[in-house]
C-alpha cells in the first residue's frame, strides 16, 4: 500500500527497526561490503536499514527502544563472537558486518520454525492476511518445512478478549514479542500491559489478567498498531479486510492536530492509523483520532438542506439553491427592517481555515459589519489578548517536541492526558526521563500521580485564584534574585520591566500573603517558583483552566511575565504554551474570526490594514468592531440582532448560562445553522445546511503549535458540497460574489493578505509536510520557536497584574464552587464522540465532589443530585471522589442533556468575555429525578426529532 | 424595558476599570480603560453606553464613568 500524498521530509512508510539516533557525531562502518555512514548511537539493523538492506526482524520497531527478544535479527560481525542481534548492537566505527550467509539464514530460519510451530497456520482466513510481519519473516528466511509438528503443547486454544469495542486480542495469534507491552509504555507511558508468567506461560496481559475494558488500558491504540500479527487487531478490519489505499489527513478532534494515514477501500475509511511524518504527532494518537471516526458515516447525519418559517413548525428538505435563495432573502429582509448590523454570525473552529476565513468574509463583505465571532471566545480569547499584550503574537510559542528539552514543565489548568492525549504522553515521556512537574490545578489530575510519574509540586489552588498564585510565583522569583537579568536587559522594555518589579516585589503578592486566598501553602508555592526558576530549560503548558477565568486574560499575561523573567523564552525546551481546545481554534482566530481583528489579527480600526483587504475583496469594511458572541445574545434578547449564521458550533450546548443562550436563539428571526448533525443549536434554526466532516474536503487545520496541516478529501460530501461551497452559495445568493475552485485558491487569498502567511500555499505544505506560522520572507519555511532573536513588537513587555477577585463567590445559599472539564474520550459537546462507541468509557455526565462534602449532605456514589446555582439547576449522578478538593464539585459538559452549563453563569472575562465557566457557586443536593429544564429539555427534542423524520417523511412520499 | 446589553456593558465596564493596571496617574488609567473600549467595543454598544452615562450612568463605577467620557 503506498501514501499518495509524497513527503519530501523522510520516508515515514518505511520501519527502520530502531529509533533514529538523535547524535552529531557520525561513524563509518561497512555493512556487506557496502559504506555506511551514520550518527553515533545508530543500530546496526538501522544503519543497514538506511541503505536499504532490510535484515529481518520480529520484536523490532523504530518506534520503540530495541529489545533484542526474537533474535531474527542477528547477524556476523568481524571480530566478535557469536551472532548478536543487529538490532541492540550500536555501531562502532571500522565495523564490519556480515547481514546474510549460509549460518544465518539456517539460524534465522530455526528461530522461524519455532515460531509457527506455535501459531495457527490459517493465513488465508486471518485478518492480517496481506500486512503480516510473522508471514513476510517466514517468507524472508525461507521457511519450508516445520520439523516439530504442531502436537506438542500449543497456545492455540488461547481465548480471545473481543472487550474493547475498536480492537480485539486473540492470544492464540500472539508471539510474545513485547511489542505492545513497549508500546504501552514507551509510546503511550499509561503501562497497562505487562507480560505474565514466565517461559512457556509467558503472554500478554492487561493489567492483572484483566481484560482490556477492565484495565488501565486508555484505548491508544498504539498497541494495535505494534502488533506485527493478527493478535491485536481493529475489528473494522477483520469486519472489512485489509485497506487498499491510503491518504494523509489530519485529526479533526482536539488542538493537537494528528496526522493520520487514513487507510480506505474505495470511498469506504477502513481505519485511521496515525502518520509517522506527521510532526505534531510522531506516529501516536488517541482514541478518539484512531477509533473514533464511526460519526462521519451516521445514520444520523442529515445531507439535506432543510428549511422552514418558525421552530415549532417542522423542516421541509429541499434544494441548496433554495436554501441558499430562502436563508439569503430572510437575512436581507432583516437588514431592511432592523438595520445593517442586525445579523452576524459565528465561524466554526472545527472547520477548516479556508471555510472559517470564508464564513468571516462573508459577514464582513457580504453582511457589510463585523459581527463575527468564534466558540475561541469561550475558550482561549484570553490567550490571543494576554500573548498579543505581553509578546506581541496571539499564539504559543513552541513546537509539541519541545518538552522533550524541558527540565522542569509547569502545568496549569490543564488535563493534557485526558484533553491531549498525544501531548500528554509526549509529556510523560519527557518527565519518565526526569523533568521535574509542578501542576496547579484545583483537581488531582491523572498528571499529579500515575504510573512513574510524580509531581513534584501540586499546587491545589482554590478556583478563581489563578492570578494571586502566578504572582506569587513571580513574587518569589524577583524577591530572591532567580531572574534572568541578561534576557530581561536585552529582550524586554525597561520601562514595563521597572513597573512591574516594582509591583510584584510589593509584599502583599509574597506566598504568605497571598496563602489564604489561593489556599496553597507558602512553602509550596516558593518551592514550585525556586523548581521553574532554576531549571535550565523550563516550560509552562495551559489549558482553559487558565483562561475560562474573570481574569482569564491577566492570568495569561501573569504566565508571559514569569517566563520572561526568568528568560525562559526563545528556544527549544522553554516557552509559554497554551494547550488549545479543538482542532482548530487556533485557526479559526488566525483567520479573522474576531469582531475586532481581520485575519493575521489585523485591527478593523487600521486604515492601511482595511485598504488592503477592501481592494481584494472589493467592498469597503465597517472600521468598528463587531458583536461578540455574548454581546450577540443580548443583543438578540433586546431585539436589535435577529439573523445569524452559525458554522460548526454548537452554541446552545458549550456556551455558559443556557436559558439565556436559548432565549436568544428563540428570538431571532432567520437562524441559518451549517453542521453535520442536527445539534442543540440546529433545534432553533430556520435553515440547515448539511455540513462535511473532515473526510469529505480539502483544507487546512492549524493546531496549537501554529503548524498548519493538510486535510485532504478521502470521500465526496454526503450531503454533495463542501462546507466552504456552502458558504459560497449563500455569499452568491446574498449578492455578495465568491466564485473560488478549490480551497488552495482560498489559502492563495489568506496569503496575499496575512503577513504570517505570505510563504503559505498548498504546494509548499505538499513539500514541506506542515509549516508552523509565521512563514514568510523572513521565515520561509515557518517558525518552529517563537521569538528566538526577537518579538514582533521588538521588546516583549510586562504586564502588571493585579488579582481582582470573582463576583462568583461560594456564600451560605451556594457554598461550593463547581468548575468543569473534560474527559479523555469524549470530545468537546460530544455530538461526533457520542455517535461512536466511545459512549462504552463515559455515556454521561456525572458530579464529583468530595467525600466530606458528599458526607455533609448524606450522597452516596451514584445517588442523583442537584446542581444548583444563581442561574438554574440540573441534576446528575454523583461520583464522591478525592481527586476534589472540600468545597470544589466537577463535572464535564459532553452530553446535551447534563445542562452543565445550565449552571453555569454568563460572568466572563473582563478583557475578553471569555465565560467563567471555571468558577460557578453552587450548592449539591440529593434528589430523586430530573430538573424542570432537563424535562423542558427532553420535550422539546422529542419535537425537534419528530421535526426533522416529519421532513424525511415527505421526502418518501 | 431592560437592556441585557446594558446591564451587561455595565458590569464589563466596571470589570475593565477594575483590572487594567492603577500604578499610574488617574489620567492614564482612564485613557487605557477608553482605549480598551474602543478597540473591543462595538459601535452600537459604545452609543449605549455613552447614551447612558449621559442620563446619570447609573450602576457605572467613576472609573468607568471617566473613561467612558473619552470615547
Amino acid at each position: 500500500m503506498s501514501v499518495q500524498y509524497f513527503d519530501a521530509k523522510g520516508d515515514f512508510d518505511k520501519d527502520f527497526g530502531t529509533p533514529k539516533s538523535q547524535s552529531t557525531e557520525l561513524v563509518s562502518l561497512e555493512i556487506d561490503g557496502q559504506t555506511v555512514v551514520v550518527p553515533m548511537g545508530t543500530s546496526v539493523l538501522r544503519a543497514a536499514s538506511e541503505i536499504g538492506i532490510q535484515i529481518p526482524k520480529l520484536c523490532a520497531s523504530d518506534n520503540l527502544e530495541a529489545f533484542g527478544s526474537c533474535r531474527i535479527c542477528a547477524v556476523e560481525i568481524e571480530g566478535r563472537r557469536g551472532t548478536p542481534a543487529s538490532c541492540t548492537t550500536p555501531v562502532e566505527a571500522g565495523m564490519k558486518v556480515t547481514t546474510q550467509n549460509v549460518r544465518l539464514g539456517k539460524l534465522r530460519r530455526n528461530i522461524m520454525e519455532l515460531y509457527i510451530s506455535d501459531h495457527p497456520l490459517d493465513c488465508l482466513t486471518c485478518p492480517a492476511n496481506g500486512n503480516c510481519e510473522l508471514q513476510d519473516m517466514a517468507g524472508a528466511v525461507g521457511l519450508r518445512e516445520v520439523r516439530y509438528g504442531f502436537d506438542g503443547e500449543n497456545h492455540l486454544d488461547a481465548p480471545t478478549d473481543s472487550s474493547n469495542p475498536y480492537f480485539s486480542f486473540d492470544a492464540s495469534k500472539c508471539i510474545v514479542c513485547s511489542r505492545c507491552v513497549r508500546a504501552c509504555e514507551e509510546v503511550q507511558g499509561t503501562f497497562a500491559l505487562t507480560i505474565s508468567g514466565r517461559g512457556f506461560e509467558s503472554k500478554v496481559s492487561p493489567g492483572t489478567e484483566q481484560s482490556f475494558m477492565d484495565s488501565d488500558c486508555v484505548s491508544c491504540g498504539a498497541c494495535v498498531q505494534a502488533c506485527p500479527t493478527s493478535t491485536l487487531m481493529e475489528k473494522s478490519v477483520i469486519d472489512q479486510g485489509q485497506p487498499e489505499h491510503s491518504v494523509v489527513t489530519t485529526c479533526a478532534y482536539c488542538g493537537v492536530g494528528c496526522s493520520f494515514k487514513a487507510e480506505m477501500k474505495g470511498s469506504e475509511l477502513i481505519r485511521m492509523v496515525p502518520y509517522k511524518g506527521g510532526e505534531a504527532n510522531m506516529g501516536h494518537s488517541c482514541v478518539k483520532g484512531r477509533f473514533a471516526f464511526g460519526y462521519a458515516t451516521h445514520q444520523d447525519r442529515v445531507t439535506k438542506p432543510m428549511v422552514r418559517d418558525s421552530i415549532d413548525q417542522p423542516w421541509k428538505e429541499v434544494s441548496w439553491d433554495e436554501a441558499f435563495n430562502f436563508a439569503a432573502s430572510k437575512l436581507k429582509g432583516i437588514q431592511q427592517k432592523y438595520g445593517r448590523d442586525s445579523v452576524g454570525g459565528i465561524t466554526s473552529s472545527r472547520c477548516t481555515n479556508e471555510e472559517t476565513y470564508l464564513v468571516q468574509k462573508l459577514i464582513r463583505a457580504g453582511f457589510g459589519n463585523n459581527n463575527t465571532d468564534t466558540c475561541a471566545r469561550v475558550c482561549h480569547s484570553p490567550t490571543g489578548f494576554g500573548l498579543k499584550t505581553t509578546m506581541g503574537e496571539s499564539a504559543g510559542t513552541q513546537t509539541f517536541e519541545s518538552v522533550l528539552y524541558a527540565d522542569a514543565v509547569m502545568v496549569i489548568g490543564a488535563n493534557p492526558t485526558d484533553a491531549h492525549p498525544v501531548f500528554g504522553s509526549l509529556l510523560k515521556k519527557r518527565l519518565r526521563q526526569g523533568a521535574k512537574l509542578i501542576v496547579a490545578d484545583p483537581r488531582s489530575t491523572d498528571l499529579v500521580r500515575s504510573p512513574h510519574i510524580q509531581a513534584e509540586q501540586h499546587l491545589k489552588l482554590r478556583p478563581g485564584t489563578n492570578v494571586a498564585l502566578i504572582n506569587a510565583l513571580a513574587h518569589v522569583v524577583v524577591t530572591e534574585g532567580l531572574e534572568d537579568k541578561a534576557f530581561v536587559e536585552s529582550r524586554t522594555e525597561g520601562d514595563s520591566y521597572m513597573r512591574w518589579r516594582a509591583f510584584i516585589s510589593d509584599v502583599r503578592h509574597s506566598p504568605e500573603a497571598t496563602e489564604e486566598i489561593t489556599g496553597v501553602p507558602a512553602e509550596k508555592m516558593r518551592d514550585a517558583a525556586r523548581i521553574y526558576a532554576a531549571a535550565d530549560n523550563a516550560a509552562i503548558y495551559y489549558g482553559l483552566g487558565v483562561t475560562e477565568h474573570s481574569q482569564g486574560s491577566t492570568m495569561v499575561m501573569g504566565i508571559a511575565n514569569l517566563a520572561m523573567a526568568t528568560g525562559n523564552i526563545g528556544r527549544k525546551g522553554v516557552g509559554v504554551n497554551p494547550l488549545r481546545g479543538q482542532n482548530n481554534v487556533q485557526g479559526s482566530c488566525d483567520m479573522g474570526s474576531f469582531p475586532h481583528e481581520l485575519p493575521g489579527y489585523q485591527h478593523v480600526s487600521d486604515p492601511v490594514v482595511r485598504a488592503r483587504f477592501e481592494s481584494v475583496w472589493g467592498v469597503q469594511l465597517d472600521e468598528e468592531p463587531g458583536l461578540r458572541i455574548p454581546n450577540m445574545f443580548n443583543a438578540a434578547l433586546d431585539g436589535t440582532f435577529k439573523g445569524m449564521y452559525v458554522q460548526g458550533e454548537d452554541i446552545a450546548q458549550s456556551d455558559p448560562n443556557t436559558a439565556h443562550v436559548e432565549a436568544a436563539l428563540r428570538s431571532l428571526e432567520c437562524l441559518v445553522v451549517q453542521d453535520i448533525f442536527l445539534n442543540e443549536t440546529a433545534k432553533f434554526a430556520h435553515v440547515f445546511l448539511p455540513g462535511s466532516s473532515f473526510l469529505e474536503k480539502d483544507g487546512t487545520f492549524t493546531n496549537a503549535e501554529r503548524r498548519i496541516n493538510r486535510v485532504r478529501k478521502v470521500m465526496p460530501p454526503l450531503a454533495g458540497l463542501a462546507d466552504w461551497e456552502a458558504t459560497m452559495g449563500l455569499a452568491n445568493a446574498l449578492g455578495y460574489p465568491m466564485n473560488y475552485s478549490h480551497p488552495s485558491e482560498i489559502m492563495d487569498e489568506i496569503a496575499q493578505l496575512t503577513p504570517t502567511f505570505t510563504g503559505v500555499s498548498y504546494d509548499r505544505l505538499d513539500e514541506l509536510g506542515s509549516i508552523q506560522w509565521p512563514c514568510n520572507d523572513a521565515a520561509p519555511e515557518g517558525t518552529p520557536t517563537m521569538h528566538v532573536e526577537s518579538f514582533p513588537i521588538g521588546q516583549a513587555r510586562f504586564a502588571i497584574t493585579e488579582y481582582v477577585a470573582t463576583e462568583e463567590r461560594s456564600n451560605r445559599r451556594f457554598p461550593l464552587l463547581l468548575t468543569t472539564g473534560r474527559i479523555l474520550s469524549q470530545y468537546n459537546v460530544g455530538a461526533q464522540t457520542r455517535r461512536t462507541e466511545n459512549q462504552n468509557w463515559h455515556d454521561e455526565d456525572i458530579l464529583e465532589l468530595h467525600p466530606v462534602d458528599a458526607l455533609d449532605r448524606g450522597i452516596s456514589d451514584g445517588d442523583m443530585v442537584a446542581i444548583s446555582s444563581r442561574v438554574g439547576e440540573t441534576v446528575l449522578h454523583a461520583r464522591v471522589s478525592d481527586r476534589m478538593q472540600p468545597g470544589v464539585v466537577y463535572t464535564t459538559f459532553h452530553h446535551p442533556n447534563s445542562g452543565a452549563n445550565v449552571v453555569t453563569t454568563d460572568n466572563s472575562d473582563w478583557a475578553t468575555n471569555c465565560p467563567e465557566y471555571k468558577v460557578t457557586a453552587v450548592q449539591v443536593t440529593k434528589v430523586t429525578g430530573e430538573s424542570n429544564w432537563q424535562q423542558q429539555f427532553r420535550q422539546f427534542d422529542e419535537k425537534q426529532k419528530e421535526f426533522l423524520a416529519d421532513a424525511k417523511r415527505e421526502e418518501h412520499v | 424595558m431592560e437592556s441585557h446589553q446594558l446591564t451587561s456593558m455595565i458590569s464589563m465596564a466596571n470589570q475593565i476599570a477594575a483590572n487594567l493596571p492603577h500604578d499610574q496617574s488617574q489620567d492614564e488609567c482612564d485613557k487605557a480603560v477608553a482605549s480598551h473600549l474602543q478597540r473591543f467595543w462595538s459601535r452600537g454598544m459604545k452609543e449605549q453606553i455613552r447614551a447612558h452615562l449621559a442620563a446619570g450612568g447609573e450602576g457605572l463605577s467613576e472609573g468607568a464613568k471617566r473613561a467612558l467620557a473619552l470615547i
